[in-house]
């Protein structure tokens, strides 16, 4: 085979490789670990079409703002508007939507069980430099309610599911 | 084997009679709860008066609710926090017994929702389930009408919280009404909004 054909192609193909998707998604996908300090967690829309109680509403700030907390990365996890202690520190914004709500019932679940009854709730998050507004990275997170306890098992808690898995992402993307 | 046998009828004869037991406590709390609303409509004024004898001091007016549960809103605060709600002139403050739990200035309100909602009755269901091996559970469908009040307001940093209380049926009118008083408005979502449920 001619050997300037093949290096030709080569190159192609590595031309080819470069200006794909895929690299491009890496690239990013990179953030910096440990460089942001604080997380400022706002209020989540709602998509139209959505009805979302208003009192889950609050109890999902709640928990992330408290799960966030809890993973002891983050020097301050603040409210939309809160001061900061530092406010020229780097610091992340946590932005989403509500795209999904199914309330479920809890007494099926106890009754039924085996999924009957089901509470869900799916969120489109953003991690938000504050600074530049650059979206660092997004996903589609849901907390569900699958069990009916008697004692446990209300439909509310879906929100803290939710709370949980946004606080492990924020720990393995950023730390 | 006998002591088998001799234990199922014992069981046999108790278990009515502790199933009617349950059934009365349960009736008895929610004619309890009817009656309270129905006298007194869970509402009292007290007039108070400062202690300063001699001298003319004026009197001030609270609104307290009582059988109040929490859900959502305060830190390290459980849910289902039964507690009473005080509206004085320009505060509102949720308690514990003696504790309060926390207080808004009616000035740090941002906005304020009267919506309708249901509560389980978690404890009678448990009480039936466990002497009717699981089958009373099923007392947990039906649900007590309540009064979901949501308030956003800013902390003392400024940051924006919320705070979502259940009051017994009909108060969160009285508590839309008192507020209303002092500048503060409480919207009431139309019908077609679904009814939140615990």
């Amino acid at each position: 085979m001619n050997p300037m054909k093949t290096v030709l192609s080569f190159a192609f193909l590595v031309a080819l490789f470069i200006a794909s998707p895929v690299a491009a998604q890496d690239k990013k996908a990179t953030i910096q670990k440990n460089k942001y300090q604080q997380i400022e967690v706002t209020r989540f829309e709602v998509k139209s079409g959505i009805v979302f109680p208003a009192e889950y509403q609050v109890s999902m700030t709640e928990d992330l703002v408290a799960q966030l907390q809890e993973t002891k990365k983050f020097k301050q996890v603040l409210r939309l508007g809160e001061a900061s202690s530092d406010a020229n520190a780097p610091a992340i914004k946590l932005v989403g939507q509500i795209t999904e709500y199914k309330a479920g019932n809890r007494a099926m679940r106890y009754m039924i069980g085996f999924g009957a009854g089901k509470t869900k709730v799916v969120a489109h998050i953003k991690f938000v430099d504050r600074a530049t507004g650059d979206v660092l990275f997004e996903k589609d997170v849901d907390g569900k309610v699958i069990l009916g306890g008697l004692v446990k098992g209300e439909s509310i808690g879906a929100t803290r599911g939710l709370a949980k898995e946004v606080a492990k992402l924020a720990s393995e993307k950023f730390f | 084997m006998c002591s088998h046998v001799r234990l199922i009828e014992t069981s046999h004869r108790i278990l009515p009679a502790m199933l009617a037991c349950c059934l009365c406590m349960v009736a008895a709390t929610n004619a309890r709860s009817a009656l309270f609303q129905q006298t007194q409509g869970g509402q009292q004024v007290k007039p108070q008066i400062e202690n300063s004898p001699g001298s003319a001091q004026p009197q001030t007016e609270s609104l307290t609710i009582s059988k109040v549960f929490h859900v959502a809103g305060i830190p390290k605060v459980s849910r289902n926090t039964r507690g009473y709600l005080v509206f004085t002139q320009n505060e509102m403050i949720f308690h514990r017994g003696k504790r309060e739990l926390v207080r808004v200035p009616f000035q740090k309100l941002r906005r304020g929702q009267l919506l309708a909602g249901g509560r389980d009755n978690a404890g009678a269901a448990v009480a039936l389930a466990a002497v009717t091996y699981g089958i009373g559970g099923l007392a947990m469908a039906v649900q007590s009408k309540v009064d979901v009040l949501v308030f956003d307001y800013t902390n003392e940093n400024g940051g924006l919280m919320g705070l979502a209380l259940q009051v017994p049926k009909d108060q969160g009118k009285r508590c839309r009404e008192w507020l209303a008083r002092f500048g503060v408005t409480v919207e009431e979502p139309p019908a077609a909004t679904t009814p939140a449920k615990k």
